[in-house]
């Protein structure tokens, strides 16, 4: 009789002691994963994807504003008549309906089937009630003034993580202020789907990207493209650049290059588009050079205005090589006015043997050569200034006209700008402000990077420059009644070593008005065909823009 | 022996355990609440996202027809010209003669 309850006991406590073992097995040493298994059961966990941050112009229209948009994906294993879906979007995406039938018939969970869907398209395939097909939102950028300031805005493409990234331009410089960041809901849900509020959910909030407020002005822009257009057309250039600087801020107010692209689909172009010439291509700027020599040597008083030059009666020989005029025309006793008004190649020679070998290189680094503007675009170039040291007499003095020393368009300008505002070298700046998705704001103010050149001597240069324009080759484009401070410019471009005797980029660089410039605008064309000469082909379409900005602006003439 | 549950000190005892169950029946009523909720906020979140979808929509159409592109095509449509000779009128310009 003991024996059958002493059994019993150990049968009741051997069947308990599993039970416990197993409880054990399942709640300490599975434990971990099975309350992992439940969180995904009850846990929802969404990304806050935070709004990329808009482009807009000074008069706040946003350039690059963000479009919902839609990626189409499948659940392959959900799908039960895969034909038939496939068929059914294949006619509303317009797309090959193989090509969804091969994303379907993958063994995944969760295939993508189409990016970049519009709400029409949407609402579409949604009326069809399909199983196994659902939608995640997008932010596409949305360009409503279609390929305007394409260079200046740049593209967002995915990178490796596809997450969207800006490159060139703003979208590159500025896309770590654009982008935001992501934020992250994670809540109970139910067996639906649906959450229960039963805890504070845990929240991450997301940051919007902020916004940036440009000088650029959208009607300047848009007369700048077009007049560009026409000009690159109309002298048969293989492309051009115009930008449109405030002097005293640094401010640009337009910048167009062409060739261009269209942002929006940036994907159709060659990618050789993307970069923005003005910005990155460098090249001999030729004779819109001279005035920063000229205004060198005055600075430095080893000439005057009526200083007389004294090589200037026929070419100049230096190291084997002779200097000539570009015209072939010499002028004797001609003094510093008149070599900017005839833009003769030998006064800049004796110019520069007057500020000498030491100074000469100075004065080239004071100006802004060898090293980045800092314009607030990526991608931009610096040519290196050669070392002093590698520089010989031939180098000085062709040079002096521009040929022999390499640069960018915006070094160009800024250069230029600091004639215009009395001696100041600014820091250019595409970005006015920066608003932040609180309101808040951060204004970028004019930067000053240092003064190269005394008040006077740059009035000196600019009526020497407006002497040029009102006596020079380019007179007859000038508009009537203004005082326009300008240079024209034919550079050769250098092939293997030497120079091409048929191929030219012309410009023109000015201010106006020259007394207080609103505006200083340095015009590029590319080989040029109709004619090589800056006079011919730069300074019309110059002063052509010139022209309209004055109306804009309501500047009256003053002759 | 007294029993513990005898008398008054059987009142406290009963006071808890009224409490513990009426504690459970909130829990119960509030959860059930709490759970419909849940759907209504799913279906308003559906209709605060379709109304931001129309916005955009609606805010994109609107900065579409205010760019400049759309307006030099429009303006184009309807005739206007650009005007090339601008006069410019000075203080020393005589508009008109008092007679």
């Amino acid at each position: 009789m003991i024996w059958r309850i002493r059994l019993v006991t150990i049968l009741i406590v051997t069947f308990f002691a599993l039970i416990i073992a197993r409880l054990f097995y399942w709640q300490v040493i599975r434990g971990g994963e099975l309350s992992l298994l439940g969180k995904k059961q009850y846990t929802s966990t969404s990304i806050l994807k935070p709004a990329r941050g808009e482009i807009e112009t000074n008069d706040n229209f946003p350039l690059v504003a963000n479009k919902q948009a839609f990626l189409l994906f499948a659940e392959p294993q959900k799908i039960e008549d895969k034909k038939i879906v496939a068929r059914s979007l294949a006619k509303i995406l317009e797309i090959e309906e193989a090509s969804i039938s091969a994303s379907l018939n993958q063994d995944l969970k969760w295939v993508p089937i189409k990016s970049r869907i519009s709400m029409p398209q949407k609402e579409e395939i949604e009326k069809l009630a399909l199983q196994g097909v659902g939608f995640e939102s997008q932010g596409i950028r949305s360009y409503k003034e279609a390929s305007l300031a394409a260079h200046l805005i740049g593209i967002v493409a995915s990178d490796d993580r596809g997450e969207d990234k800006g490159y060139f331009g703003l979208e590159g410089y500025y896309d770590r202020q654009l982008r935001g960041r992501k934020g992250e809901i994670r809540e109970f849900i139910d067996v639906f789907g649906k959450p229960i509020l039963v805890k504070n959910p845990f929240t991450a909030e997301k940051i919007d990207g902020r916004t940036l407020v440009l000088h650029i002005d959208r009607t300047l822009q848009f007369i700048v493209e077009e007049k560009l257009r026409q000009g690159i057309e109309r002298y048969g250039a293989k492309g051009g650049s115009v930008a449109v600087m405030e002097p005293k801020s640094g401010a640009i107010l337009a910048l167009a290059s062409f060739p261009a692209y269209d942002p929006g689909k940036f994907q159709d172009y060659d990618e050789t588009l993307f970069k923005n010439p003005f910005i990155s291509d460098i090249y001999e700027p030729g004779s819109i050079f001279k005035p920063l020599i000229m205004a060198a040597a005055l600075n430095e008083d080893v000439v005057k205005p009526d200083t007389v030059c004294t090589i200037c009666s026929e070419p100049i020989n230096i190291a084997g090589y002779t200097i000539r005029t570009w015209n072939n025309k010499y002028y004797k006793d001609t003094n510093m006015i008149k070599v900017i008004e005839h833009s003769d190649n030998t006064g800049m020679v004796f110019v520069s043997q007057k500020l000498g070998p030491k100074k000469f290189y100075s004065y080239l680094s004071a100006f802004g050569m060898g090293e980045p503007t800092d314009i607030d675009l990526q991608e931009e170039s610096s040519p290196t200034l050669r070392n002093q040291d590698k520089w010989g007499e031939l180098d000085t003095a062709t040079a002096s006209f521009g040929q022999g020393v390499a640069l960018t368009g915006i070094q160009m300008l800024r250069a230029i700008a600091t004639i215009a505002n009395g001696g100041n070298l600014m820091e250019p700046h595409v970005v006015a402000k920066i608003i932040d998705s609180d309101g808040k704001e951060i204004v970028i103010p004019p930067k000053v990077i240092r003064t190269v050149i005394s008040e006077k001597t740059a009035k000196i240069v600019t009526e020497m420059m407006v002497n040029a324009v009102e006596l020079g080759e380019a007179r007859f484009a000038k508009p009537k009644g203004y005082r326009v401070a300008g240079k024209t410019g034919t550079a050769q471009i250098p092939i293997a070593g030497h120079y091409d005797p048929n191929k030219t980029i012309a410009s023109f660089v000015g201010f106006a008005p020259s007394d207080e410039p609103r505006f200083i605008m340095l015009v590029k064309l590319d080989q040029p065909t109709s004619s090589p000469f800056g006079a011919e082909t730069a300074a019309p379409l110059f002063f052509s823009i010139a022209k309209d900005l004055f109306t804009y602006y309501n500047i009256a003439p003053t002759d | 022996m007294k029993s513990s549950f005898s008398g008054n000190n059987a009142i406290i005892p009963t006071i808890i355990f009224a409490f513990i169950i009426m504690l459970s029946i909130v829990q119960l009523l509030v959860s059930n609440r709490l759970s419909t909720d849940g759907a209504a906020l799913a279906q308003l979140e559906k209709e605060i996202n379709l109304y931001k979808n129309k916005n955009s929509i609606l805010e994109d159409e609107i900065l579409g027809r205010m760019s400049l592109t759309h307006i030099a095509s429009e303006a184009a449509k309807l005739g206007f010209v650009k005007e090339d000779n601008i006069t410019a009128i000075s203080p020393a310009t005589r508009i008109a003669l008092h007679q």
